[in-house]
């Protein structure tokens, strides 16, 4: 039980240090951690689909940017509050991962990759093309609404604000996600990964479940993007494209899939060392790249994984 | 965990080396030797393209339809066929058969080295890994270090070698000349291809395909004949590369990006994944679609998009499945 008492141990200071932060760091950290919580939740929405239910997703960039668009559109032409512009997020990434996951969820391995991938280069081209409602490359700008909180009425231009606001809708999406793991849904979603022909003959319906899979990422990576959108107060049609979900992928592998707190770790990672070395080192990408394929290859359980190997050797010796 | 071929596709493919299918190549080759009495020298042009694209699927199809690995990196292989023949006229001197050498080798070269890595994964990872190592060598070429090779990103044009056969002396930028010079160049390839999946290789990659654990159990090296598929399918990419630069006359670091290597996933998803003919087909419908609705269809790609999206989930097998069900209908 002492690897059990470590990882909660790890989790609650990692929660005491997210709580404290903002009073601990400086604005640009404040907003390069706000920035990491986001991406986190992206990364972990990927990590429900591919870790937990054994569908490679890279068009996951496509609910992210529907859900950062939702917000903007929400906002500018609705005039919106906050929590509305999130309704709106959410309820909009999770009718179109419907959508995408009736035709997704048909076929398996490669042919689901190809059809995610596929998905994702249409509708970014399409809203290229609109470019009226999403103002294309150039994107949407608009100014975010007050925010209110019971009797209370906030700004999120304030970076602190905006930081627990980020903080509170991540953590409570963790929580959401962590539960529905636990629960019988999240039996049977590892049980299709693990063996979706099996489970189909033990008479669970495999394809009602992916789409719950789907929806349920879809919503965690819509709700990214709106928290995006409401941070950055910006919405563009970059962020549909299939390379924003390639980052997901990598970030999760890196930290450890499967675990819902990898991707987080994978992100906070990966985002340091780009954030340290980029600037004496020009070509940063290169080393991150290399790191991934090292990944792959010698940790495929990623850097989660490296840690429970070296506490779980420790504890035998 | 190699990924077994749907049985719906598995049921359309022509038993290999058939004589209904011998024929029937034949047929198509004697068509496509007489096309240019008819075609002007643009569509010859766009003959060859459809060729040398075909080639490219083709070669992916050899690792995705009869190895079980779908890979996002083709590019790589087709951008160093063709600045591996660029460098050689412009650099060493070299005619056309020296370029296309030097082309091959430079191919072959990168799909072992990557390979080696690639291989060592399969499954998701590997496709993952395909994509990584494609976008690292791309940033790799577009930063400007390799300039000496590369030419900066939109190339350089050079001077095409003529097309020496002993005595004779063709000039390659004849429309007629580069399109048999394609022609014959792309039928020996898929002789070769077909050849090698007729023979006991092209069954342990079947086999690889279909379980891996059970070839790896059975006791053959999974890892050599996947790094065999793989060299195989980067130096067809590479001719395919050395080709389109060779008649072109020109290079371009785009041929090194990821949506040429998603071409080769589009042209054989709705060819028809798991054949030969099957990218043929699939990059004529989609270079012709092109060429001929895209002036009518303001977003074509789009189009293309849904027939790969409809193909995926109603018709897995493709256009030569749909063909094969047509005549066996009949």
């Amino acid at each position: 039980m002492r690897r059990r008492g470590l990882a909660w141990l790890a989790g609650g200071l990692a929660v005491l240090f997210l709580a404290t932060a903002p009073g601990l760091l400086g604005t640009y950290l404040r907003v390069f951690f706000t920035e990491l919580l986001i991406w986190g939740l992206f990364a972990m929405a990927f990590d429900v689909l591919y870790g937990y239910t054994g569908m490679l997703s890279f068009g996951q960039s496509t609910f992210f940017g529907v859900g950062a668009y939702a917000v903007a559109l929400a906002v500018s032409r609705a005039e919106a509050g906050v929590w509305g512009a999130l309704l709106a997020a959410a309820v909009a990434s999770v009718l179109l991962a419907l959508v995408v996951g009736y035709f997704a969820v048909r076929v398996s391995g490669h042919y689901f990759v190809i059809i995610t991938v596929v998905f994702s280069l249409v509708v970014f081209r399409l809203a290229l093309q609109h470019k009226e409602l999403t103002g294309g490359d150039d994107g949407l700008s608009f100014e975010v609404p007050a925010l209110g909180v019971g009797p209370v009425t906030l700004s999120l231009y304030d970076p602190v604000v905006n930081y627990y606001f980020v903080l509170a809708v991540v953590t409570a999406a963790v929580a959401v996600t962590a539960l529905v793991m636990r629960s019988p849904w999240g039996r049977v979603f590892v049980a299709i990964r693990e063996n979706e022909q099996r489970a189909r003959l033990v008479g669970y319906d495999v394809d009602r479940y992916k789409l719950l899979a789907f929806a349920l990422s879809g919503l965690l990576a819509g709700l990214a993007g709106a928290l995006y959108a409401v941070t950055f107060r910006y919405s563009n049609a970059s962020l549909l494209h299939w390379t924003v979900s390639g980052q997901a992928v990598v970030w999760a592998i890196v930290g450890g899939v499967g675990t819902l707190v990898g991707p987080f770790l994978g992100t906070g990672v990966l985002a340091g060392i780009t954030d340290t070395i980029s600037a004496w080192f020009e070509h940063y990408p290169l080393l991150v790249g290399a790191l991934i394929i090292v990944a792959v290859i010698f940790a495929p359980r990623g850097l989660l994984g490296l840690l429970a190997d070296a506490f779980g050797r420790s504890r035998a010796s | 965990m190699g990924e077994p071929l749907r049985a719906g596709v598995r049921a359309a493919l022509p038993a290999p080396g058939g004589l209904a299918s011998g024929a029937l190549l034949l047929g198509l080759l004697a068509l496509l030797a007489a096309a240019p009495a008819v075609l002007s020298p643009y569509h010859r042009g766009v003959l060859a393209e459809i060729l040398v694209w075909g080639l490219f699927g083709m070669a992916f199809d050899l690792l995705f339809g009869y190895t079980g690995m779908l890979s996002f990196g083709q590019a790589l292989f087709f951008g160093a066929g063709a600045y591996g023949a660029a460098f050689a006229i412009f650099r060493l001197g070299a005619g056309l058969w020296g370029a296309l050498g030097v082309a091959l080798v430079v191919a072959a070269a990168f799909a072992l080295a990557v390979g080696a890595v690639a291989v060592r994964v399969s499954g998701h990872y590997f496709l993952v890994l395909t994509i990584a190592v494609s976008v690292l060598v791309f940033l790799v070429l577009e930063s400007g270090h390799w300039r000496w090779i590369t030419g900066g990103y939109s190339g350089r044009p050079f001077p095409a070698p003529p097309i020496t056969l002993g005595p004779v002396r063709l000039p390659l930028t004849n429309s007629l000349a580069g399109y048999y010079f394609v022609l014959a160049a792309v039928a020996v390839a898929y002789a070769a291809c077909h050849r090698l999946l007729a023979s006991g290789v092209g069954r342990v990659l079947a086999s690889i395909r279909e379980n891996e654990l059970r070839a790896r159990l059975v006791g053959y090296s999974v890892e050599s004949y996947r790094l065999l598929a793989f060299a195989v399918a980067g130096v067809l990419a590479g001719l395919a590369g050395a080709l389109y630069a060779l008649t072109a006359q020109y290079t371009n670091l785009a041929f090194f990006h990821w949506t040429v290597s998603a071409n080769a996933v589009v042209w054989t998803v709705i060819g028809g994944t798991g054949t030969l003919l099957g990218p043929f087909l699939g990059s004529g419908l989609v270079i012709l679609g092109t060429d001929v609705l895209s002036a009518w269809v303001p977003h074509f790609p789009i189009l293309v998009g849904a027939l790969v999206l409809g193909v995926v989930v109603f018709a897995p097998e493709g256009m030569v499945g749909l063909l094969a069900r047509a005549v066996r209908a009949r």
